[in-house]
């Protein structure tokens, strides 16, 4: 019995990083739900019932209560999945309530005590269940959690063998742990591990075993709760005969389409905008011209050379119908969020309207099939990681219900791959440096992969100057002020990103976004009027104020209009983040030189995202787990400054509950004592009675070793303890009687049951303080 | 452990308890300062087991088997053991009968209701044979036939540890046989003094011949202890200890089931002795010394430093 016991730890531990790689999955999946919490801590509760149950104190009613605990534990997910469709309209898949109510009989399994094959039991589905998990979550959590189990697993397999071995061997032998095959195991399975781990991370692992998973049906024909499943994700079919059968890129019937632009989009919330005169135009352009490339090859042209916007708007004002409420998903973005994407770049602005100027140095893409994961990419030619853009990042982009032929791009996007496309020539690169698909608008539905390069949060990018032709100001827009609240501003601030910084802050600190404060027609300068009177307005203005008051200090800035993916908008369950109208968003972007390109004239330029409005993000390379710690650490330590009082409180607090935690501890153990040892029998009293003893003894310093009977313990440790003669009482003879006295009769009253029993709790191993007065010795013992 | 039968519990009736304390009192006072040894003594009696002494000269062991063996009353028989103590001088033989033209079985000592066995290892191992089938049966079979041994036989063997010109060592059979083995040790200085106080005046040193329980009331009693409750986890507890001393490297012999049944049933003989119905793991671990010591066999010097190592290794049941 004492080597079955042996292995009963690993099996909790098994059971355990089982448990916690599913709710790691589940959590992934659907996110905070409290009613799975609510769930589970039932099952927890049930789960220390059966624990309980299955110990001698409860006799024969343990079997009783046992069996029901698990007809609960087993029926609980498919009962708590009903009950939340009824009322909260939502619900689980039913393998997913499969999966839970298999979690929940483990638990009950392993919590049972003095069955072996319960243990083993329990660990064969700890191994189901982390296998479901990583095949439903991979991460580096779930990665390093699977790696641990298998290493448990391995212990605890060898153990069980060992175990049975050990019974056939000559009872005389020794038995010892095979610490070598143990280690080569180990070192074997890490090589193993290691091997697997990098085919593990590609997408073609997750794919192929996609299909062995059972399912409640992908395409929630049968249960609107179901996951996604065999038959959808992204390899979908053609659409030949019906646009139901959902095809992407392939399909005819999806090309003609009437849906709206990214301009219908910004034409949903405003008026058309109104006649204007064209004033002079401030001009810049993002490079010098001694800067720009000479390219021969074939450069894209923009088909609607001069494009505008007219940053002088009127609000509509509509009573929407109860059906325009509904928005539909413009696009769909699977990678990191938040992300912008860029569909047109504006460097021109006369005050009213913002224009491009069509000189952006031109760019080639070339047809790249070498990338590693066997996709054919369009890509730029000169596009590769640097000192300043470190991290190479992925999206894919579905295309759903917007009307455009320019590819919706990260910043630094450096190629574009869509499925079954063997040619860089369907794309070309505007005037204004974006990226167009040839040939018309983009199919609806089609998947496009782009990859993007992105700066790491802790380097300080290096601006590039404007050359001092760079700029063209006309007599009919007056810069001098913004030039001088430019100044104002970052004046101590050191030049370059800083200041880039301070104003973006500044802008989100003082400046209220307002879609529905539009600037009046008859300003002349409408960043001036948003600058230094109304203070609020819609994103494009502070986008067009950030990239005025940046190029004041003389550095290069653009303002590029496209679409935000907003991190609100993450949904779980498709993994996708859909982009809608709303999202139609303006920023700022700026010329940055990455360092140790100043011999290049042209490599190493790169157009940074900055973030003038409130509420936005830029997306940043991932932080590593080490910066991240001294991130939070930072915020931390900012945060416990500006709270000093609250702070203090709290540490006081903490150092006189860790001072006195031997008191602190038995206080709470003591009324947990008093609360629950009522519930049970005499024999269920007295046991928890001797529990918190041993607690109490194993605080003072006496724990019991383990081949040390509780009465011979409990009497030297009593000998020890100056006056405490808890154990010379009939209490001794009441701890036998519930420890071993199967079905000897109690020789004392209920009532001197509970006497007995506090007196032990008032007196024996307490912390060092004024005891009451035993009352054991009025007591004598009674014949039954 | 210091409630004891003389403060009349529940579990013995008045006259047993009586009969208990009388020969508690009576070893007690030829023997004096060990209680202890006492109580271990009495409780290998009441499991109907046979104790083996095993002490050097002079202190005690053939008074207290004396003492023993007149206080339960019944026929008493001493052999002591030579090299050329045969058999049949102990178990009996058939004699032919000039008149009656037949063989007249002639008992020998072993039909006795206390045998002393005195200075066991110096008979050779064939003698000690001879007492094989009686320790574990209570029977005697000469010449195809068998005859009953009384219900309460009970052997007291003693033997000297160190003197071993002239001797053979018990083999493993018959050590099995023994419920215990117990040594007396030096008494106390103030004992020693009481003693010597005591025997002023006294001729020579004469053991009680008192009588202190019949055979029926020990055969009662030890129906009674059969009885006494063995929970479940506590009989775990022994199969642990049993399989520790066959795992223990230094134990080429472990505990064998007899000698499980053996410890078992002094277990339950000391919970009596203590007034409880039901047997504790304290019951077992005091008498796991003595009934163990007498049958491990292996590579070690003291098997007291084995027997401490294994049960404080072996985890005891509590409320799991």
């Amino acid at each position: 019995m004492r080597a079955k016991s042996a292995w009963n730890r690993p099996s909790w531990v098994l059971v355990g990083i089982s448990t916690l790689m599913l709710q790691l999955a589940l959590f992934d999946r659907q996110g905070w739900v409290v009613g799975e919490w609510v769930q589970l801590g039932i099952a927890v509760f049930l789960v220390f019932v059966v624990h309980a149950a299955s110990g001698r104190q409860w006799e024969r009613r343990g079997q009783l209560v046992t069996a029901m605990c698990f007809a609960v534990l087993i029926i609980l997910p498919f009962a708590w999945d009903a009950f939340q469709r009824s009322t909260a309209d939502w619900g689980q898949p039913f393998e997913i309530q499969l999966v839970l109510a298999l979690r929940n009989m483990m638990l009950g399994l392993v919590a049972q005590r003095g069955t072996a094959s319960n243990k083993a039991f329990a660990a064969l589905a700890s191994c189901f269940l982390a296998l479901f998990s990583i095949l439903w979550l991979m991460n580096g959590w779930t990665v390093a959690l699977l790696f641990v189990y298998t290493i448990v697993g391995m212990w605890w397999l060898m153990g069980v063998y060992w175990d049975g071995l050990s019974s056939c061997l000559p009872s005389h032998s020794e038995r010892c742990v095979p610490w070598r095959p143990i280690g080569f195991a180990v070192a074997l399975g890490g090589l193993i591990a290691g091997l697997l781990l990098p085919i593990a991370k590609g997408r073609q692992f997750t794919t192929a075993i996609a299909g062995i998973l059972p399912s409640s049906g992908g395409t929630r024909w049968s249960d609107e709760f179901a996951y996604g499943g065999v038959g959808d994700g992204p390899q979908m079919v053609s659409a030949k005969e019906d646009a139901s059968s959902f095809g992407p890129i392939e399909s005819e019937l999806f090309l003609e389409s009437k849906m709206p632009s990214l301009y219908d989009c910004f034409n949903e919330f405003s008026n058309p905008p109104p006649k204007h005169r064209t004033k002079g135009r401030r001009r810049a352009i993002p490079l010098a011209p001694n800067l720009m490339k000479q390219n021969h090859q074939k450069r894209g042209s923009n088909k609607q050379a001069g494009r505008e916007f007219n940053t002088v708007r009127q609000r509509k004002h509509e009573t929407p119908h109860v059906a325009d409420l509904r928005s539909h998903a413009l696009l769909q973005v699977a990678g990191r969020v938040p992300v912008h994407l860029g569909l047109y770049s504006y460097d021109l602005w006369d005050g009213h309207r913002l224009a491009a100027s069509n000189r952006t140095p031109a760019r080639a893409l070339r047809f790249d099939t070498s990338s590693g994961d066997r996709r054919s990419w369009a890509r730029y030619a000169d596009a590769a990681e640097d000192d300043l853009l470190t991290y190479r990042d992925r999206h894919e982009i579905r295309i759903i219900n917007l009307k455009t032929e320019r590819v919706p791009s990260p910043p630094n996007c450096i190629g574009v791959h869509i499925d079954k496309l063997h040619t860089a020539n369907l794309f070309r690169v505007t005037q204004d440096g974006m990226l167009v698909m040839e040939g018309g608008q983009i199919p609806q539905l089609s998947v496009m992969h782009v990859e993007s390069l992105q700066r790491s949060a802790s380097d300080t990018p290096q601006l590039a100057k404007s050359s001092s032709n760079a700029r063209v100001d006309t007599e009919d827009v007056d810069t001098k002020d913004i030039d001088a609240l430019a100044r104002e501003w970052t004046t101590g601030v050191d030049d370059g990103w800083q200041k880039v910084e301070t104003i973006c802050q500044r802008l989100r600190r003082e400046f209220v976004l307002d879609a529905e404060h539009m600037a009046p027609a008859d300003v002349d300068d409408v960043a001036a009027y948003f600058l230094f009177e109304s203070k609020r307005g819609p994103d494009y203005l502070f986008a067009t104020s950030a990239a005025l008051l940046i190029r004041s200090l003389g550095y290069e800035t653009r303002v590029v209009s496209g679409f935000y993916a907003d991190p609100e908008h993450y949904d779980r369950q498709s993994r996708l983040t859909p982009i809608y109208v709303d999202d139609a968003h303006f920023w700022v972007e700026v010329l940055a030189q990455a360092p140790g390109s100043e011999s290049s004239k042209t490599r190493g330029f790169h157009w940074l995202p900055v973030e003038p409005s409130p509420g936005y993000q830029v997306l940043l390379a991932p932080e590593s787990l080490w910066s991240q710690w001294v991130s939070r650490a930072a915020v931390t330590w900012h945060a416990l400054k500006r709270n000093p009082i609250p702070v203090l409180a709290c540490l006081a607090v903490c150092m006189a509950a860790w001072v006195k935690r031997a008191a602190v501890g038995d206080f709470l153990v003591t009324r947990w004592w008093e609360v629950h040892h009522r519930w049970g029998d005499a024999r269920y009293r007295v046991i928890a009675t001797l529990r918190l003893l041993d607690r109490r003894a194993r605080v003072r310093g006496f724990p019991r070793p383990k081949g040390s009977p509780v009465e011979r313990w409990q009497l030297t440790a009593a000998a020890r303890e100056a006056d405490d003669d808890t154990w010379s009482g009939p209490f001794r003879d009441l701890a036998n009687w519930a420890l071993y006295g199967e079905d000897a009769p109690l020789e004392f009253t209920p009532h001197q049951v509970s006497s007995l029993c506090r007196d032990a709790v008032a007196g024996a191993f307490r912390p060092p303080r004024k005891r009451s007065v035993p009352t054991s010795r009025r007591f004598e013992r009674t014949n039954a | 452990m210091t409630a004891k039968l003389e403060e009349s519990g529940p579990v013995a009736h008045a006259g047993t308890a009586d009969a208990i304390k009388s020969l508690r009192g009576l070893l007690n006072t030829a023997i004096r300062g060990k209680q202890e040894v006492v109580e271990l003594v009495l409780a290998c009696l009441l499991a109907r087991g046979h104790l083996l002494l095993e002490d050097l000269p002079g202190l005690g062991k053939t008074t207290l088997a004396r003492t023993l063996a007149n206080a339960l009353g019944g026929r008493y028989a001493r052999v002591q053991c030579t090299p050329d103590l045969m058999p049949s001088d102990i178990t009996g033989f058939n004699m032919f009968n000039q008149k009656t033209r037949e063989f007249d079985f002639c008992e020998g000592p072993i039909f006795a209701n206390v045998l002393l066995a005195d200075e066991i290892n110096r008979a050779t191992p064939r003698t000690q044979s001879a007492l094989f089938e009686a320790m574990a049966e209570r029977q005697v079979t000469i010449d195809r036939a068998t005859h009953r041994l009384p219900q309460t036989f009970f052997v007291v063997a003693t033997q000297n540890p160190i003197d071993s010109h002239g001797t053979y060592p018990l083999p493993e059979a018959q050590l099995d046989r023994f419920a215990m083995k117990l040594s007396i040790g030096y008494p106390a200085r103030a004992t020693e003094i009481e003693i010597l106080a005591r025997h002023v005046g006294q001729r020579d040193q004469s053991s009680s011949s008192e009588t202190a329980i019949s055979s029926e009331s020990l055969f009662e009693l030890q129906e009674q202890i059969a009885n006494i409750a063995v929970a479940e986890k506590v009989n775990r507890y022994l199969v642990d200890l049993a399989e520790a001393t066959r795992r223990h490297p230094e134990v080429s012999i472990g505990l064998s089931p007899r000698g499980l049944l053996i410890l078992q049933r002094v277990a339950q003989a000391r919970a009596f002795l203590n007034s409880r119905r039901f047997v504790t793991p304290d019951d077992v671990q005091d008498v796991a010394g003595p009934v163990l010591s007498v049958r491990l066999a292996g590579d070690f010097s003291s098997p007291d430093s084995v027997i401490d190592a294994i049960l404080a290794d072996v985890p005891t049941p509590l409320w799991d």
